[in-house]
Protein backbone atom coordinates (compact mmCIF):
# COMPACT_ATOMS: atom_id res chain seq x y z
CA UNK A 1 0.00 0.00 0.00
CA UNK A 2 2.71 2.46 0.92
CA UNK A 3 4.57 2.38 -2.45
CA UNK A 4 1.26 2.94 -4.31
CA UNK A 5 0.46 5.90 -2.03
CA UNK A 6 3.85 7.40 -2.71
CA UNK A 7 3.40 6.94 -6.50
CA UNK A 8 -0.03 8.65 -6.34
CA UNK A 9 1.42 11.46 -4.28
CA UNK A 10 4.22 11.82 -6.86
CA UNK A 11 1.76 12.01 -9.74
CA UNK A 12 -0.21 14.63 -7.81
CA UNK A 13 2.90 16.74 -7.22
CA UNK A 14 3.92 16.57 -10.90
CA UNK A 15 0.37 17.48 -12.00
CA UNK A 16 0.25 20.35 -9.57
CA UNK A 17 3.61 21.59 -10.82
CA UNK A 18 2.41 21.45 -14.45
CA UNK A 19 -0.77 23.34 -13.59
CA UNK A 20 1.24 25.91 -11.70
CA UNK A 21 3.61 26.25 -14.68
CA UNK A 22 0.70 26.69 -17.12
CA UNK A 23 -0.85 29.27 -14.81
CA UNK A 24 2.45 31.06 -14.61
CA UNK A 25 2.84 31.05 -18.41
CA UNK A 26 -0.72 32.32 -18.83
CA UNK A 27 -0.14 35.03 -16.25
CA UNK A 28 3.10 35.96 -17.99
CA UNK A 29 1.31 36.25 -21.30
CA UNK A 30 -1.28 38.54 -19.78
CA UNK A 31 1.46 40.49 -18.10
CA UNK A 32 3.46 40.94 -21.31
CA UNK A 33 0.37 42.08 -23.14
CA UNK A 34 -0.29 44.74 -20.54
CA UNK A 35 2.14 47.44 -21.80
CA UNK A 36 0.72 47.37 -25.31
CA UNK A 37 -2.77 47.82 -23.90
CA UNK A 38 -1.42 50.66 -21.81
CA UNK A 39 0.45 52.10 -24.79
CA UNK A 40 -2.79 52.38 -26.70
CA UNK A 41 -4.03 54.76 -24.00
CA UNK A 42 -0.98 57.02 -24.10
CA UNK A 43 -1.59 60.69 -24.74
CA UNK A 44 0.59 62.94 -26.84
CA UNK A 45 1.29 66.52 -25.92
CA UNK A 46 3.15 69.10 -27.98
CA UNK A 47 4.27 71.66 -25.48
CA UNK A 48 5.87 75.06 -25.76
CA UNK A 49 6.83 76.73 -22.53
CA UNK A 50 8.91 79.69 -21.48
CA UNK A 51 10.68 79.51 -18.12
CA UNK A 52 12.32 82.23 -16.07
CA UNK A 53 14.90 80.84 -13.66
CA UNK A 54 17.09 82.38 -10.99
CA UNK A 55 20.14 81.08 -9.15
CA UNK A 56 19.48 79.42 -5.80
CA UNK A 57 23.01 78.22 -5.05
CA UNK A 58 26.36 77.18 -6.52
CA UNK A 59 28.43 74.12 -5.78
CA UNK A 60 31.70 74.44 -7.63
CA UNK A 61 30.93 73.95 -11.29
CA UNK A 62 27.27 73.07 -10.54
CA UNK A 63 24.56 75.71 -10.41
CA UNK A 64 21.07 75.22 -9.01
CA UNK A 65 18.18 77.19 -10.42
CA UNK A 66 14.50 77.66 -9.67
CA UNK A 67 11.71 79.52 -11.43
CA UNK A 68 8.35 79.54 -13.12
CA UNK A 69 7.14 78.36 -16.50
CA UNK A 70 4.26 79.59 -18.61
CA UNK A 71 2.77 78.22 -21.80
CA UNK A 72 1.17 74.88 -22.63
CA UNK A 73 1.95 73.53 -19.17
CA UNK A 74 2.32 76.30 -16.61
CA UNK A 75 4.14 75.47 -13.40
CA UNK A 76 7.42 75.74 -11.56
CA UNK A 77 10.85 74.53 -12.63
CA UNK A 78 13.97 73.45 -10.74
CA UNK A 79 17.28 72.69 -12.41
CA UNK A 80 20.69 71.32 -11.55
CA UNK A 81 23.19 72.30 -14.23
CA UNK A 82 26.81 71.23 -14.58
CA UNK A 83 28.75 74.00 -16.28
CA UNK A 84 31.48 72.90 -18.65
CA UNK A 85 33.68 74.94 -20.92
CA UNK A 86 31.69 74.41 -24.08
CA UNK A 87 28.49 72.82 -22.82
CA UNK A 88 26.13 72.83 -19.90
CA UNK A 89 24.30 69.64 -19.00
CA UNK A 90 21.95 68.72 -16.24
CA UNK A 91 18.57 67.72 -14.99
CA UNK A 92 15.50 69.91 -15.18
CA UNK A 93 12.32 69.05 -13.27
CA UNK A 94 9.06 70.65 -14.27
CA UNK A 95 6.27 70.74 -11.68
CA UNK A 96 2.97 71.23 -13.52
CA UNK A 97 0.37 73.47 -11.88
CA UNK A 98 -2.20 70.83 -12.83
CA UNK A 99 -0.29 68.11 -10.98
CA UNK A 100 2.52 65.76 -11.88
CA UNK A 101 6.16 66.34 -12.62
CA UNK A 102 8.34 65.80 -15.66
CA UNK A 103 12.08 65.26 -15.27
CA UNK A 104 14.28 65.74 -18.28
CA UNK A 105 17.96 65.67 -19.16
CA UNK A 106 19.19 68.80 -20.88
CA UNK A 107 22.37 69.54 -22.79
CA UNK A 108 22.96 73.11 -23.89
CA UNK A 109 25.68 74.82 -25.86
CA UNK A 110 26.60 78.48 -25.43
CA UNK A 111 26.67 80.54 -28.60
CA UNK A 112 28.50 83.54 -27.21
CA UNK A 113 30.64 84.43 -24.21
CA UNK A 114 29.32 87.84 -23.27
CA UNK A 115 27.61 88.70 -19.97
CA UNK A 116 24.24 87.70 -21.39
CA UNK A 117 25.03 84.64 -23.41
CA UNK A 118 22.72 82.86 -25.81
CA UNK A 119 22.46 79.10 -25.76
CA UNK A 120 20.51 76.30 -27.35
CA UNK A 121 20.27 72.58 -26.84
CA UNK A 122 18.26 69.40 -26.56
CA UNK A 123 16.10 67.82 -23.90
CA UNK A 124 15.12 64.21 -23.34
CA UNK A 125 12.22 63.45 -21.04
CA UNK A 126 13.47 60.83 -18.63
CA UNK A 127 10.67 60.24 -16.17
CA UNK A 128 7.63 61.73 -14.53
CA UNK A 129 5.27 61.43 -11.64
CA UNK A 130 1.49 61.66 -11.20
CA UNK A 131 -0.27 61.95 -14.54
CA UNK A 132 3.14 62.05 -16.23
CA UNK A 133 4.46 58.94 -14.51
CA UNK A 134 5.24 57.18 -17.81
CA UNK A 135 6.28 60.28 -19.66
CA UNK A 136 8.67 60.01 -22.57
CA UNK A 137 9.68 62.53 -25.16
CA UNK A 138 12.25 64.89 -26.51
CA UNK A 139 12.60 68.46 -27.63
CA UNK A 140 14.78 71.48 -28.04
CA UNK A 141 15.34 74.70 -26.17
CA UNK A 142 17.02 78.05 -26.56
CA UNK A 143 17.45 81.04 -24.36
CA UNK A 144 19.75 83.44 -22.62
CA UNK A 145 21.75 83.29 -19.40
CA UNK A 146 23.15 86.25 -17.52
CA UNK A 147 26.56 85.00 -16.41
CA UNK A 148 26.81 87.56 -13.62
CA UNK A 149 23.49 86.80 -11.93
CA UNK A 150 22.78 83.42 -13.56
CA UNK A 151 19.25 84.54 -14.37
CA UNK A 152 18.12 82.29 -17.20
CA UNK A 153 15.28 82.66 -19.69
CA UNK A 154 14.57 79.55 -21.71
CA UNK A 155 11.96 78.65 -24.31
CA UNK A 156 11.45 74.93 -24.80
CA UNK A 157 9.40 72.93 -27.26
CA UNK A 158 8.91 69.22 -26.78
CA UNK A 159 6.73 66.32 -27.89
CA UNK A 160 5.65 64.27 -24.94
CA UNK A 161 3.75 61.00 -24.55
CA UNK A 162 2.43 59.89 -21.19
CA UNK B 1 60.17 98.50 -43.23
CA UNK B 2 58.19 98.30 -39.96
CA UNK B 3 59.71 94.90 -39.24
CA UNK B 4 63.19 96.28 -39.77
CA UNK B 5 62.54 99.21 -37.48
CA UNK B 6 61.09 96.94 -34.78
CA UNK B 7 64.04 94.59 -35.07
CA UNK B 8 66.35 97.59 -34.85
CA UNK B 9 64.60 98.82 -31.74
CA UNK B 10 64.85 95.41 -30.08
CA UNK B 11 68.54 95.14 -31.01
CA UNK B 12 69.26 98.66 -29.73
CA UNK B 13 67.55 97.89 -26.44
CA UNK B 14 69.48 94.67 -26.04
CA UNK B 15 72.82 96.30 -26.84
CA UNK B 16 72.13 99.16 -24.46
CA UNK B 17 71.32 96.77 -21.68
CA UNK B 18 74.42 94.71 -22.34
CA UNK B 19 76.55 97.82 -22.28
CA UNK B 20 75.06 98.78 -18.96
CA UNK B 21 76.09 95.41 -17.62
CA UNK B 22 72.58 94.33 -16.68
CA UNK B 23 73.25 90.65 -16.30
CA UNK B 24 71.25 87.92 -14.73
CA UNK B 25 71.63 87.82 -10.99
CA UNK B 26 68.25 87.30 -9.42
CA UNK B 27 67.68 83.67 -10.27
CA UNK B 28 67.45 81.30 -7.33
CA UNK B 29 69.11 77.90 -7.06
CA UNK B 30 67.84 74.99 -9.11
CA UNK B 31 65.10 72.89 -7.61
CA UNK B 32 65.91 69.44 -6.34
CA UNK B 33 62.64 68.26 -7.92
CA UNK B 34 61.90 68.00 -11.64
CA UNK B 35 62.76 70.78 -14.07
CA UNK B 36 59.11 71.91 -14.03
CA UNK B 37 57.29 72.58 -10.79
CA UNK B 38 53.67 73.50 -10.31
CA UNK B 39 51.84 74.69 -7.23
CA UNK B 40 48.28 75.91 -6.79
CA UNK B 41 46.73 77.51 -3.74
CA UNK B 42 43.45 79.08 -2.75
CA UNK B 43 43.01 82.18 -0.59
CA UNK B 44 44.22 81.60 2.97
CA UNK B 45 40.65 82.21 4.20
CA UNK B 46 38.97 80.19 1.42
CA UNK B 47 36.22 77.80 2.48
CA UNK B 48 34.44 75.03 0.62
CA UNK B 49 31.35 76.36 -1.14
CA UNK B 50 32.72 79.87 -1.47
CA UNK B 51 34.50 81.86 -4.17
CA UNK B 52 38.27 82.28 -4.03
CA UNK B 53 41.26 83.35 -6.04
CA UNK B 54 43.36 80.51 -7.36
CA UNK B 55 47.09 81.24 -7.22
CA UNK B 56 49.06 79.15 -9.68
CA UNK B 57 52.85 79.15 -9.74
CA UNK B 58 54.84 77.52 -12.48
CA UNK B 59 58.61 77.30 -12.13
CA UNK B 60 61.00 76.07 -14.82
CA UNK B 61 64.68 75.35 -14.49
CA UNK B 62 66.22 76.29 -17.87
CA UNK B 63 69.47 74.53 -16.98
CA UNK B 64 67.61 71.22 -16.89
CA UNK B 65 65.37 71.83 -19.88
CA UNK B 66 65.85 71.86 -23.61
CA UNK B 67 67.38 75.03 -25.00
CA UNK B 68 64.49 75.33 -27.46
CA UNK B 69 61.97 78.05 -26.62
CA UNK B 70 58.71 77.16 -24.96
CA UNK B 71 55.76 77.34 -27.34
CA UNK B 72 52.72 76.07 -25.43
CA UNK B 73 51.46 75.92 -21.85
CA UNK B 74 48.47 73.79 -20.85
CA UNK B 75 47.07 74.12 -17.37
CA UNK B 76 44.36 71.66 -16.31
CA UNK B 77 42.14 72.28 -13.30
CA UNK B 78 39.85 69.94 -11.33
CA UNK B 79 36.39 69.13 -12.65
CA UNK B 80 34.58 70.28 -9.55
CA UNK B 81 36.17 73.73 -9.61
CA UNK B 82 33.76 76.40 -10.86
CA UNK B 83 35.62 78.44 -13.45
CA UNK B 84 32.70 78.78 -15.85
CA UNK B 85 30.27 79.27 -12.95
CA UNK B 86 32.46 82.02 -11.47
CA UNK B 87 31.79 85.68 -12.13
CA UNK B 88 34.91 85.94 -14.29
CA UNK B 89 35.07 86.85 -17.95
CA UNK B 90 31.91 88.88 -18.44
CA UNK B 91 33.21 90.63 -21.55
CA UNK B 92 35.14 89.40 -24.56
CA UNK B 93 38.57 90.58 -25.62
CA UNK B 94 38.91 90.41 -29.39
CA UNK B 95 42.21 91.18 -31.05
CA UNK B 96 43.07 90.86 -34.73
CA UNK B 97 44.61 87.54 -35.71
CA UNK B 98 47.73 89.38 -36.91
CA UNK B 99 48.51 90.34 -33.28
CA UNK B 100 49.07 86.68 -32.43
CA UNK B 101 51.35 86.25 -35.45
CA UNK B 102 53.40 89.38 -34.75
CA UNK B 103 53.29 88.65 -30.97
CA UNK B 104 55.10 91.92 -30.27
CA UNK B 105 52.33 94.49 -30.33
CA UNK B 106 51.82 98.12 -29.54
CA UNK B 107 48.68 99.15 -27.81
CA UNK B 108 47.08 100.54 -24.70
CA UNK B 109 46.81 98.66 -21.42
CA UNK B 110 44.64 95.53 -21.81
CA UNK B 111 45.10 95.93 -25.56
CA UNK B 112 42.07 98.19 -25.61
CA UNK B 113 39.84 95.42 -24.24
CA UNK B 114 37.22 95.79 -21.53
CA UNK B 115 38.47 95.28 -17.95
CA UNK B 116 35.43 93.01 -17.55
CA UNK B 117 37.22 90.45 -19.73
CA UNK B 118 40.09 89.98 -17.24
CA UNK B 119 40.10 86.55 -15.63
CA UNK B 120 43.57 86.43 -14.10
CA UNK B 121 46.50 88.68 -13.28
CA UNK B 122 50.06 87.69 -12.63
CA UNK B 123 53.75 88.13 -13.17
CA UNK B 124 56.40 86.37 -15.20
CA UNK B 125 60.15 86.15 -15.13
CA UNK B 126 62.06 85.15 -18.23
CA UNK B 127 65.72 84.89 -19.06
CA UNK B 128 66.76 86.60 -22.26
CA UNK B 129 69.97 85.00 -23.52
CA UNK B 130 71.77 87.06 -26.09
CA UNK B 131 73.78 85.58 -28.92
CA UNK B 132 76.98 86.55 -27.10
CA UNK B 133 75.96 84.41 -24.16
CA UNK B 134 74.88 87.17 -21.84
CA UNK B 135 71.69 86.49 -19.90
CA UNK B 136 69.29 89.20 -18.84
CA UNK B 137 66.30 88.61 -16.56
CA UNK B 138 63.12 90.21 -17.85
CA UNK B 139 60.18 90.89 -15.54
CA UNK B 140 56.67 91.22 -16.87
CA UNK B 141 53.06 91.41 -15.81
CA UNK B 142 50.60 88.94 -17.25
CA UNK B 143 46.90 89.46 -17.95
CA UNK B 144 44.64 86.58 -18.96
CA UNK B 145 41.40 87.62 -20.65
CA UNK B 146 38.37 85.88 -22.05
CA UNK B 147 38.43 85.74 -25.83
CA UNK B 148 35.67 85.05 -28.33
CA UNK B 149 33.81 81.75 -28.61
CA UNK B 150 34.77 80.38 -32.01
CA UNK B 151 34.16 77.01 -33.64
CA UNK B 152 33.01 75.56 -30.34
CA UNK B 153 36.12 76.67 -28.51
CA UNK B 154 36.25 79.30 -25.83
CA UNK B 155 39.09 81.65 -26.71
CA UNK B 156 41.62 83.30 -24.41
CA UNK B 157 43.87 86.30 -24.92
CA UNK B 158 47.05 86.72 -22.90
CA UNK B 159 48.99 89.97 -22.69
CA UNK B 160 52.52 89.95 -21.34
CA UNK B 161 53.73 93.45 -20.53
CA UNK B 162 57.46 93.64 -19.95
CA UNK B 163 58.15 95.92 -17.03
CA UNK B 164 61.95 95.91 -16.91
CA UNK B 165 64.32 96.09 -18.62
CA UNK B 166 62.76 95.69 -22.10
CA UNK B 167 59.18 96.80 -21.67
CA UNK B 168 57.80 94.96 -24.69
CA UNK B 169 54.11 94.08 -24.96
CA UNK B 170 53.37 90.57 -26.21
CA UNK B 171 50.02 89.05 -27.21
CA UNK B 172 49.30 85.33 -27.19
CA UNK B 173 46.16 83.43 -28.14
CA UNK B 174 44.73 80.47 -26.29
CA UNK B 175 41.57 78.65 -25.46
CA UNK B 176 39.83 76.69 -22.73
CA UNK B 177 39.03 73.06 -23.46
CA UNK B 178 37.07 70.28 -21.83
CA UNK B 179 39.39 67.49 -20.70
CA UNK B 180 38.96 64.06 -19.18
CA UNK B 181 38.41 63.51 -15.47
CA UNK B 182 39.70 64.18 -12.91
CA UNK B 183 40.24 67.46 -14.71
CA UNK B 184 37.35 69.61 -15.83
CA UNK B 185 39.02 72.02 -18.18
CA UNK B 186 42.37 73.05 -19.55
CA UNK B 187 43.66 76.54 -20.24
CA UNK B 188 45.88 76.40 -23.32
CA UNK B 189 48.15 79.27 -24.31
CA UNK B 190 50.13 79.10 -27.53
CA UNK B 191 53.39 81.04 -27.44
CA UNK B 192 55.05 81.22 -30.85
CA UNK B 193 58.50 82.75 -31.24
CA UNK B 194 58.58 86.52 -31.46
CA UNK B 195 59.32 87.34 -35.10
CA UNK B 196 62.54 89.29 -35.36
CA UNK B 197 63.85 88.14 -31.98
CA UNK B 198 64.92 84.60 -32.93
CA UNK B 199 68.26 85.74 -34.34
CA UNK B 200 69.01 88.06 -31.46
CA UNK B 201 68.12 86.22 -28.30
CA UNK B 202 66.55 83.15 -26.78
CA UNK B 203 63.81 83.77 -24.23
CA UNK B 204 63.30 81.14 -21.51
CA UNK B 205 60.37 81.38 -19.13
CA UNK B 206 61.59 80.79 -15.58
CA UNK B 207 58.59 81.58 -13.45
CA UNK B 208 54.95 82.35 -14.03
CA UNK B 209 52.67 83.35 -11.17
CA UNK B 210 49.06 83.88 -12.03
CA UNK B 211 46.03 84.49 -9.88
CA UNK B 212 42.74 83.41 -11.42
CA UNK B 213 40.07 85.63 -9.88
CA UNK B 214 42.76 87.86 -8.35
CA UNK B 215 41.57 90.33 -5.75
CA UNK B 216 43.17 93.06 -7.86
CA UNK B 217 40.66 92.47 -10.67
CA UNK B 218 38.08 95.22 -10.98
CA UNK B 219 34.98 95.04 -13.15
CA UNK B 220 32.68 97.93 -13.94
CA UNK B 221 28.94 98.10 -14.28
CA UNK B 222 26.28 100.77 -14.56
CA UNK B 223 24.17 101.38 -11.47
CA UNK B 224 21.68 104.23 -11.57
CA UNK B 225 23.54 105.72 -14.50
CA UNK B 226 26.88 105.65 -12.69
CA UNK B 227 29.91 103.50 -13.51
CA UNK B 228 30.62 101.45 -10.42
CA UNK B 229 33.66 99.22 -9.83
CA UNK B 230 33.36 95.85 -8.13
CA UNK B 231 35.44 92.75 -7.56
CA UNK B 232 33.97 89.78 -9.45
CA UNK B 233 33.44 86.46 -7.70
CA UNK B 234 36.47 84.28 -8.18
CA UNK B 235 36.73 80.55 -8.70
CA UNK B 236 33.79 78.74 -7.13
CA UNK B 237 34.78 75.94 -4.75
CA UNK B 238 32.52 72.90 -4.34
CA UNK B 239 30.87 72.20 -1.00
CA UNK B 240 32.66 68.86 -0.73
CA UNK B 241 36.30 68.10 -1.33
CA UNK B 242 37.29 65.75 -4.16
CA UNK B 243 39.04 62.57 -3.09
CA UNK B 244 42.75 63.22 -2.49
CA UNK B 245 42.36 66.99 -2.83
CA UNK B 246 42.24 69.29 -5.85
CA UNK B 247 44.49 68.02 -8.60
CA UNK B 248 46.15 70.30 -11.15
CA UNK B 249 48.42 69.54 -14.08
CA UNK B 250 50.63 71.59 -16.34
CA UNK B 251 52.02 70.41 -19.66
CA UNK B 252 54.60 72.45 -21.50
CA UNK B 253 55.62 72.10 -25.11
CA UNK B 254 58.87 73.33 -26.63
CA UNK B 255 59.59 74.29 -30.21
CA UNK B 256 61.83 71.22 -30.69
CA UNK B 257 58.83 68.99 -29.97
CA UNK B 258 59.86 67.99 -26.46
CA UNK B 259 57.37 68.15 -23.61
CA UNK B 260 57.44 68.42 -19.85
CA UNK B 261 54.70 68.12 -17.31
CA UNK B 262 54.10 68.52 -13.61
CA UNK B 263 51.19 68.00 -11.27
CA UNK B 264 50.12 69.53 -8.01
CA UNK B 265 47.60 68.62 -5.36
CA UNK B 266 46.03 71.33 -3.26
CA UNK B 267 44.58 70.24 0.06
CA UNK B 268 41.00 70.95 0.91
CA UNK B 269 40.12 74.23 2.54
CA UNK B 270 37.87 74.03 5.60
CA UNK B 271 34.14 73.59 5.16
CA UNK B 272 31.86 76.59 5.12
CA UNK B 273 31.24 77.95 8.58
CA UNK B 274 27.59 77.68 9.51
CA UNK B 275 25.96 81.12 9.44
CA UNK B 276 25.01 82.48 12.82
CA UNK B 277 21.32 81.84 13.38
CA UNK B 278 20.89 84.65 15.86
CA UNK B 279 18.52 82.54 17.91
Amino acid sequence: MQPQSLRRRGIFVVTAALVALMLALWAGGVSSAAPSAHAAKRKTLNLTDTAYLHLTRKNGNVIYEKGTASGTLPGTVTARLVTGVTKVSGTVTFHSSGGGTITMNAVGYPQSASTVTRFSGNIAVRKGTGRFRNALGSGTFSGTANRKTWAITVRATARLTY
Amino acid sequence: MRTDSRRGAVRAALIALCAAGALAAAIGPASAAGPVRLSAAFDSDAALGSATALEVTLQLDPRRLTHAPLNEVRFAYPRSLGIVSSGLGLAICTRPETDFIKVLIAGPRLGGCSPNAVMALGTALALVELTNGQVIPEYATVTLMLGPLERGRQGLVVFVDGTRPFGAKLAFAGDVRDVRAPYGGELVVRMPAVPGLEDLATVSLVELRISIGSHAIRYYERRNGRRVAYHPDGVQLPIACPARGFRFRVRIGFSDGSRQSATAVTPCPPTVAAPASGL
